[in-house]
């Protein structure tokens, strides 16, 4: 049985040894330096943008400007998804600082950088807004003539008589968070190589999405989808940055017009801070309860600041409003969520997109009932999260639900109800927190595979998933090796490359292991039932009353007369067997008035809880101990899955305590990861420990995000109960905490 | 980025190449700020002069009234000296809290002064132990106090013809007690938000020596000397301790940075302040 | 970000406001400003080069005077670049004078957008040039008012 096992990745050794091909290592021959130049005003009409001085520059190549695209034979300049608004270069009017004039193709780096300053930019500057409520306001700056109000997509959820609801509560809380524009801060930064071949395109890329690559490039090129060709290698790290359409345009673009050589674009670590950032939000939390803490209603607004583009905005708002509510039972729900355009780089998914924003603030808000009305936080949540066949705030029934025992896993692992570690006055506090998430996936996607196994008892799998150090191959391989009854060492995985590797969403949402998990067990039984009729002619049985398992075929009653696979073809002379595998999703839609109806296949399911001990003279937190749970249903690799909760934690505690892109006026002023900080080793839990929950007779689930949204407000509540400082505004920085510890009125210990 | 590597191997072969181009010169050692600088083009020298192959300017000596460090030694080399260990162990502490270990292995101590950084800890440790850098060009040699030679925000005292030759480290009182307090508002691979060294000699429950400097906190690292002599013959009692860390607070001029405000540097100074003094006073060596 | 500061000139507030307003007088009082030409009579091309450490950067823009309440306000708004350093400058500067018993306090606030490249030096570095530069302008001036006088 592969699955279940702590097998290692299936590239571990390159990966130690250094020797995994990532898109960045990618070089070709001819192969020329693609480089950009941006602009450096937030909001401006461009009134001229001369090029020519540069273009004469020798080893410039070519230099794409918007004027390129100026014609009905010309490739389109905009693209999106789903909303085309966004230029591939700017033409006329810039929207925010970094982004993208002149593409510079040159024989090399030094070249490139000496073109850029002779490039030529006149503009004239308009007035811009960088925070989402004012770009909501009328008057404010208009980014897009076609959306006056500044709102990418507004989603609405009406549940219940929310009045009624509130006249009901004995009491009414009230609170604003916010969450600051973040960085995903992937170790190999964007990276894409194009090259034009008679009439074809070829791009090797990094991204979470290659299909959808693909079809946007199609559009952007008018060509049909088999001349376009993406190529996926292992990524150094994705979070949801790489997800959709990035760079990739202007690096075909550049290949286009250069014509026959290839051209490799790389994002430098300041550039990257332009390209993708998280959503900055602020969201308004408001319920009412019982004094037995029983909920009346709730009513949740948040403003997402999109940046400049609709870019991903357009999809994740809807999810968003979802994923800010809370797993919990109240009868009247309100919801808007709001995406708006700002003069900033545009916002996209991050690690659990859209989740991270509004548990923080639904998690934070829960333990300050808990605190007003004298209930344990522990005790307020199992009391009222959801169960299975409860109704969601969308109406939908649930189904395999696992909140509380996720949130019990991490709370009596830390030992919520033993007494904590005695102060003895010190000026060191101890506090413990906890938090539990909900997040539903993406409904109506699709996923397919093709498995081949050939006469010498090889097996290779083609998937589109995409590698990115999370071991989702290695996952695919154990779960196609326990289906075909074969070892793990004879699997191979390879793809994602669309042009030999079968269709699959996206590998975003913790939806590989489930969605293409399932596509595998689909293409491993059709080639098992091959197998079987390859064999019944020899074995002289129907293939009905054949079985096949543990590398032979055999026959069900009488399983002593039996052949292995490898003489099954030889004695067919078939070289290879080949079977496709499909999974798909059909449910999920909800009425764009009220939100109602079916919005996901699945409910990803974790927790945390978290000791923490401030420094009450500094403010500063030093987390002490973090236990963490998701649902996985069934787990296929047991390391894997606990780095993957592990992962989330230390990865989400850079995001709760350290982690905010700095921005003035527009210019985002601390793009290096000197200045941003992201947690170090050093700075992880002396105890960090996680549970992945199973179940009988379930199926994988993803587990890529689940324990990472608990984290930050599983720390802002331990700080509350340390020193009574309730701090509303992500990241919890050591001088917040001290502010808020001067400022306390409340809750003395 | 186009500039011309020279590659002297001896002193007076870097000092001409410095007096022939000046301004438009940089000194490359270690590497570890100026080429993030040349990276991110903030700076865009002509003529980098690198001092890797100049012979001996790499040592820990130790004489009866000090040592003396070359300029080429690496923060690793300090921090793992047993020498300096022993008789500067403030000097060890702050070399070892730098970066992470693959900076220090490359950043020299010339490199570390003349870059001048204000979020950096050596110079912090080294004003207070009292620090001399000797700066020598074609026009000859001159010994500057650190208190001179750190002007402000990345910038020095030297002139563009000028190499760090020596630093000197001159001997603490027998007995002295030393600390150094390095205040990381962030990760724990984070520069510092404020810092402070200090040293104490006693006599019984006597201070009769203290030197305490403070750093990162604003534009160079800062010693009041009429602070610490509230010090010099006293018990270092809670209310002296809380004193001398007022003094520091309010005579600062912090900064702000991501780091933290000006109100926050305050706060920090007076509360590291205080714990590097009880911490001398408890008898920590 | 925002600059703040003040200084105080020995002057009744009249002869500081006509000194601020001569521009060519007064841009010789700001260390690096240099090549000033007038426009016209409300805007001014000129240069001005800064030196932090290693780090230098040479500015060419324009001054735009947008309000003038005499004696006692002015608001200016710069825009400069750096092309060696792609980086930019906007700022908008507004100056408040009060009269004091034996003197004119000067206030001023910079409310500056650093674009490009040197904005990621940042703010303690801004703010303590600007306020050196605020310095040596004002005893410059101060010096200036004082020869004026005796002249």
């Amino acid at each position: 049985m592969a699955v279940g096992k702590s097998v290692p990745m299936l590239d571990s050794v390159a990966r130690v040894t250094g020797t995994v091909p990532y898109p960045s290592n990618l070089k070709l021959p001819d192969m020329l330096v693609g480089k950009i130049f941006r602009s450096r005003v937030p909001h401006a009409h461009v009134m001229k943008l001369d090029v020519s001085a540069a273009e004469r520059l020798p080893g410039v190549v070519a230099i794409v400007t918007a004027a390129d695209f100026a014609g009905d034979d010309k490739p389109n300049l905009h693209f999106g998804s789903p909303i085309q608004d966004q230029p591939i270069v700017a033409g006329d009017r810039i929207r925010y600082i970094g982004e993208p004039l002149a593409l510079i193709a040159a024989e090399s780096a030094a070249v490139a950088d000496q073109a850029m300053d002779l490039i030529e930019l006149e503009y004239e500057e308009l007035s811009a807004v960088f925070d989402a409520e004012q770009a909501m306001l009328p008057g404010a700056p208009i980014l897009h003539e076609a959306s006056p109000d500044n709102i990418v997509r507004h989603s609405k959820l009406r549940r219940g008589d929310i009045d009624a609801g509130f006249a009901a509560a004995d009491e009414i809380v009230e609170e604003v968070f916010s969450s600051p524009m973040a960085q995903q801060a992937s170790l190999e930064t964007h990276v894409a190589t194009a090259r034009w071949k008679e009439g074809k395109l070829t791009v090797w890329t990094g991204s979470q999405s290659p299909y959808t690559v693909r079809r946007v490039l199609g559009a952007i090129f008018d060509l049909d989808l088999e001349n376009v060709r993406v190529i996926v290698p292992p990524l150094g790290g994705g979070f949801g940055g790489k997800g959709n359409v990035r760079i990739q345009p202007m690096a075909a673009a550049l290949a286009w017009k250069v014509g026959n050589r290839p051209v490799k674009l790389m994002m430098t670590r300041a550039e990257e801070f332009v390209t993708v950032t998280k959503h900055a939000a602020k969201i308004m939390i408001k319920s009412g309860v019982k004094f037995d803490g029983t909920f009346t209603a709730r009513e949740v607004s948040i403003y997402w600041n999109g940046g400049a583009y609709a870019s991903s905005s357009a999809h994740l708002v809807p999810a968003g409003m979802l994923r800010a509510i809370g797993p919990y039972r109240i009868p009247a729900v309100h919801v808007d969520s709001y995406g708006i355009y700002t003069n900033l780089p545009i916002a996209a998914a991050y690690r659990g997109a859209m989740s991270s924003q509004g548990v923080f603030a639904h998690e934070s808000h829960m333990d300050t009932i808990a605190h007003l009305l004298g209930i344990d936080p522990l005790e307020l949540r199992t009391k009222n999260l959801l169960r299975t066949d409860d109704l969601f705030a969308t109406g939908e029934r649930l189904h395999d639900i696992h909140f509380v025992e996720c949130l019990e896993a991490a709370a009596y692992g830390l030992g919520w109800h033993e007494p904590l570690q005695s102060d003895n006055g010190t000026i060191k506090k101890r506090g413990r927190g906890l938090a539990v998430m909900m997040k539903n996936t993406i409904a109506n996607s699709y996923s397919e595979c093709r498995i081949e196994l050939d006469a010498e008892g090889r097996v290779t799998l083609f998937v589109s998933t995409v590698e990115m150090g999370q071991g989702g191959h290695t996952a695919l391989a154990q779960i196609a090796a326990e289906a075909l009854g074969v070892p793990i060492e004879v699997l191979a995985v390879t793809g994602p490359d669309t042009a030999e590797t079968p269709p699959d969403a996206q590998t975003a949402s913790s939806r590989s292991t489930h969605m293409m998990g399932n596509a595998v067990l689909d293409g491993a039984a059709s080639l098992r039932q091959q197998l079987a009729e390859a064999a019944a002619p020899i074995l002289e049985w129907s293939p009905d009353d054949l079985s096949v398992a543990d590398g032979y075929v055999f026959v069900t009653t009488q399983p002593q007369a039996r052949i292995p696979y490898t003489e099954v073809l030889g004695r067919n002379n078939i070289d290879a067997l080949t079977a496709t595998g499909k999974y798909s999703t059909n449910e999920g839609k909800l009425d764009p008035d009220t939100g109602q109806g079916i919005s996901t296949p699945d409910w990803h399911q974790g927790a945390g809880a978290c000791e923490v001990e401030v420094d009450t003279q500094t403010g500063k937190v030093t987390v002490l101990r973090y236990h963490s749970a998701s649902f996985a249903g069934r787990v296929v690799n047991p390391t894997l899955a606990g780095l993957q909760n592990d992962g989330n934690v230390i990865f989400g505690m850079g995001a709760s305590l350290l982690e905010e892109v700095a921005i003035d006026g527009g210019q985002i002023t601390n793009p290096n990861l000197s200045d941003y900080m992201l947690p170090s080793f050093l700075d992880t839990p002396v105890e960090l420990k996680n549970v992945s929950l199973e179940e009988e007779g379930s199926s994988f689930q993803g587990i890529g995000e689940m324990t990472l949204p608990p984290v930050a407000p599983a720390i802002a509540n331990a700080i509350y109960d340390a020193v009574g400082a309730r701090i509303r505004d992500l990241p919890l920085t050591a001088e917040k905490v001290l502010r808020g510890i001067q400022g306390r009125t409340d809750h003395e210990r | 980025m186009s500039f011309e590597l020279l590659q002297p191997d001896s002193l007076p072969g870097a000092l001409k190449a410095l007096a022939q181009h000046g301004d438009e010169a940089k000194v490359l050692a270690g590497g570890t700020a100026i080429v993030l600088m040349l990276q991110q083009k903030l700076i865009a020298p002509t003529v980098l002069v690198s001092v890797g192959r100049i012979p001996d300017l790499a040592y820990i000596r130790s004489e009866p009234d000090g040592i003396h460090v070359g300029p080429l030694t690496t923060l690793r080399d300090m921090e793992r000296s047993l020498v300096i260990q022993t008789h500067f162990p403030l000097l060890a502490q702050a070399s070892g809290e730098v970066g992470n270990i693959r900076v220090r292995n490359q950043a020299t101590l010339g490199g570390n002064l003349a870059e001048a950084d204000y979020a950096s800890d050596p110079p912090t440790a080294l004003l207070a132990l009292g620090t001399q850098v000797t700066a020598t060009s074609l026009r000859g040699e001159r010994t500057i106090p650190l208190e001179d030679f750190l002007i402000g925000f990345y910038t020095t005292d030297l002139e563009p013809d000028e190499l760090i030759t020596d630093v000197f480290i001159p001997a603490s009182a027998p007995g002295s007690r030393t600390t150094y307090l390095k205040y990381r508002s962030r990760s724990s691979e984070d520069r510092p938000c404020a810092c402070v060294a200090a040293i104490a000699a006693f006599e019984a429950e006597t201070c009769t020596d203290l030197r305490v400097a403070v750093g990162a906190a604003s534009e160079v690292p800062q010693r009041l000397p009429a602070v610490e002599n509230l010090a010099r013959g006293q018990a270092l009692t809670d209310e002296l301790i809380g004193e001398i860390a007022a003094g520091y607070a309010d005579n600062i001029d912090t900064l702000e940075d991501i780091r933290g405000s000006a109100w926050y540097r305050t706060q920090m100074i007076r509360i590291h302040v205080v714990r590097a003094l009880e911490e001398l006073r408890n008898g920590r060596r | 970000m925002k600059i703040e500061g003040s200084f105080t000139l020995e002057a009744p507030i009249r002869t500081v406001w006509d000194y601020l307003l001569n521009i060519e007088e007064m841009s010789q009082c700001i260390p690096g400003v240099s090549a000033l030409e007038t426009i016209d009579t409300k805007s001014y091309r000129g240069e001005l080069q800064i030196k932090v450490g290693p780090i230098k950067a040479a500015f060419g823009g324009t001054v735009t005077l947008l309000e003038l309440e005499p004696p006692h306000r002015l608001v200016a708004e710069i825009v400069a670049d750096d092309r060696r350093n792609a980086s930019q400058v906007k700022a908008t500067f507004t100056s408040i004078l009060k009269s004091l018993a034996d003197g004119t306090e000067v206030t001023y606030t910079i409310d500056a957008n650093v674009r490009g490249r040197l904005a990621q030096f940042g703010q303690a570095v801004a703010q303590s040039t600007a306020k050196k530069m605020a310095a040596a302008f004002g005893s410059c001036m101060q010096e200036k008012i004082d020869a004026g006088e005796t002249a």
